[in-house]
């Protein structure tokens, strides 16, 4: 089944991959180890995940500013997430993510966390669909 | 990367993003997030690989405080290892052209605030700056972080919306306070977070009751606890704020009982007298100022040696003022310890392992996430009552 959502590119760009979904706000400093990829935050609904190479989706951003200087570290070390999908964008991930040249897409329609983890989307334009 | 190219991307998306009507050229901006706490070494590299390249600031920029006091980092606590690596982001922002002021007060304190006029736009990445920059000088500025800060600064503009339009700089509700707030810090914090804890509706509350006159400490506290627990960047009150005009009518209205907040400042004193609570007292969050110091050192004019341990927080820019350096000279032959350029959120040391007092509501909020110490708020007296050695106990 295919389905169609749209929205606003922040960071443009065209890609296929797998989603990562998170009900919760995330912070890139202190809730994610850039090391290794993996959500650290204890409070989330992904942790342990590694959110390396996937199409990363979740609500907004928050905590600290140093965040968007760690998502650029990430994309250095080959840890970042291969593209960011959120219902609003925030400025801490929107400054991470033209920084680090990471696709960022925001104000998805239908709501983009009702799609699941680890199903196949590809990224266009003002687009995101679903391939599986 | 070209680090001009780069910094001017980030603000065309930030100004997409937000829907902002284009940007407006800034008279100076502010950076923060630059303690190497904070930073860690990916904040450290980054800065370093855009002042490599060359990259100036192109407007005024001052700095947030850093990580340590530069001159008594020794002194503070602070590890050799961190002091060296606080060097070098302050070396990376000073090549690029910022101005090492290292203060949260600086841009409406500082000596550039005198070139500042009601409506001119700014950058700053301190909230409790933005509010009283907002609130009280007039001028336009949003709540930007350190990065955005810093690539507002390297273009000189910032992208055209919230704060810098006049729709938004309209009061959303009226808030009374009856009868008159308390005077103190840590009143008018109280009554900050109170407003700031309704949420949205707040986003530029009227307040009416906060008397004619404020002391600097007053406005200090109060705008930074509005920053602290709500979305606020704005409060207008009639006679103390450029912009709050004829009180509004049509709007939504709270009532804030003022008593109340005089009970709630004094809850704990009758326990800190008990010799319940720590012995250490932080003041100086948002950092002291010249007034502050002064008042301080009256306080403390009769005690010869303080008991206690009693912690203080200023700026570079307050002790160029020879009152104030003659308050500090007074206040350390007592043995108060005080330190500038940081503060303790941002700073590792001190680490207050058994608890710590502050007027402070701002700080209440952050230094159990920064340290994870939960300070017990108590009015500045109990700072007077913990050196005169009223706080015991047995």
């Amino acid at each position: 089944m295919k389905f169609r959502f749209s929205g606003k590119p922040v960071v443009k760009g065209n890609l296929e991959g797998r989603t990562l979904v998170s009900k919760y706000p995330l912070s890139f400093l202190g809730g994610v180890d850039p090391n290794s990829g993996r959500v650290i935050d204890p409070d989330s609904d992904i942790k342990g995940e590694s959110i390396t190479g996937k199409i990363l989706i979740y609500p907004t951003g928050k905590g600290s500013t140093v965040g968007s200087y760690v998502i650029y570290a990430m994309k250095k070390m080959g840890t970042a997430p291969l593209a960011i999908v959120l219902r609003e964008a925030d400025t801490v991930t929107i400054i991470g993510c033209v920084l680090a040249d990471i696709p960022l897409m925001h104000r998805v329609k239908p709501d983009p966390l009702s799609i699941g983890n680890n199903v196949r989307v590809m990224l266009s334009g003002d687009a995101l669909e679903v391939l599986e | 990367m070209d680090g001009k190219e780069l910094a001017e991307k980030v603000l065309v998306a930030l100004a997409e993003a937000k829907d902002a009507e284009g940007s407006v050229r800034i008279k100076n901006a502010h950076v923060s997030g630059i303690s190497y706490m904070n930073l860690g070494d990916y904040g450290l590299t980054f800065l370093e690989e855009l002042s490599d390249q060359g990259i100036k600031v192109a407007v005024p920029t001052s700095s947030n405080p850093c990580g340590m006091d530069r001159e008594l980092w020794n002194e503070q606590g602070v590890s050799k290892d961190f002091a060296e690596k606080q060097a070098r982001v302050n070396a990376a922002l000073e090549a690029m052209g910022v101005t090492p002021t290292y203060s949260c007060t600086f841009p409406y304190e500082g000596s550039w605030s005198s070139s500042l006029s009601r409506g001119d736009h700014v950058a700053w990445a301190e909230s409790s700056a933005v509010v009283f920059g907002n609130s009280i000088l007039g001028i336009r500025t949003n709540r930007e972080g350190g990065p955005s800060a810093l690539f507002s600064a390297i273009t000189g503009m910032t992208p055209n919306y919230g704060m810098h339009e006049d729709k938004n700089r309209e009061p959303t509700l009226l808030v009374r306070v009856e009868p008159p707030v308390p005077r103190g810090p840590l009143e008018w914090g109280l009554l900050g977070k109170k407003i700031a804890s309704i949420g949205e509706k707040a986003r530029v509350p009227y307040i009416d009751g906060l008397g004619k006159i404020a002391t600097k400490g007053e406005l200090k506290a109060i705008s930074a606890a509005l920053a602290t627990f709500g979305p606020t960047d704005l409060f207008l009150a009639p006679r103390l704020t450029p912009e709050a005009g004829a009180k509004p009518v049509g709007l939504d209205e709270i009532v804030i009982d003022g008593e109340e907040l005089e009970e709630s400042a004094r809850r704990d004193v009758e326990l800190a007298i008990k010799g319940d609570l720590p012995k250490a007292y932080f003041l100086g969050c948002p950092q002291y100022g010249v007034e502050d110091l002064v008042y301080l050192a009256r306080l403390f004019l009769n005690i010869e040696r303080i008991k206690g341990e009693i912690y203080v927080f200023t700026s570079a820019h307050a002790l160029s003022d020879p009152e104030a350096r003659e308050a500090v000279a007074s206040l350390r032959a007592k043995g108060v310890k005080i330190f500038k350029d940081t503060c303790p959120v941002f700073s590792p040391s001190p680490k207050f392992e058994k608890g710590v007092l502050t007027d402070s509501v701002k700080s209440s909020y952050y230094l159990p996430q920064s340290k994870g110490v939960k300070p017990s708020l108590e009015p500045t007296v109990v700072a007077f009552m913990l050196a005169n050695g009223e706080l015991e106990g047995e």
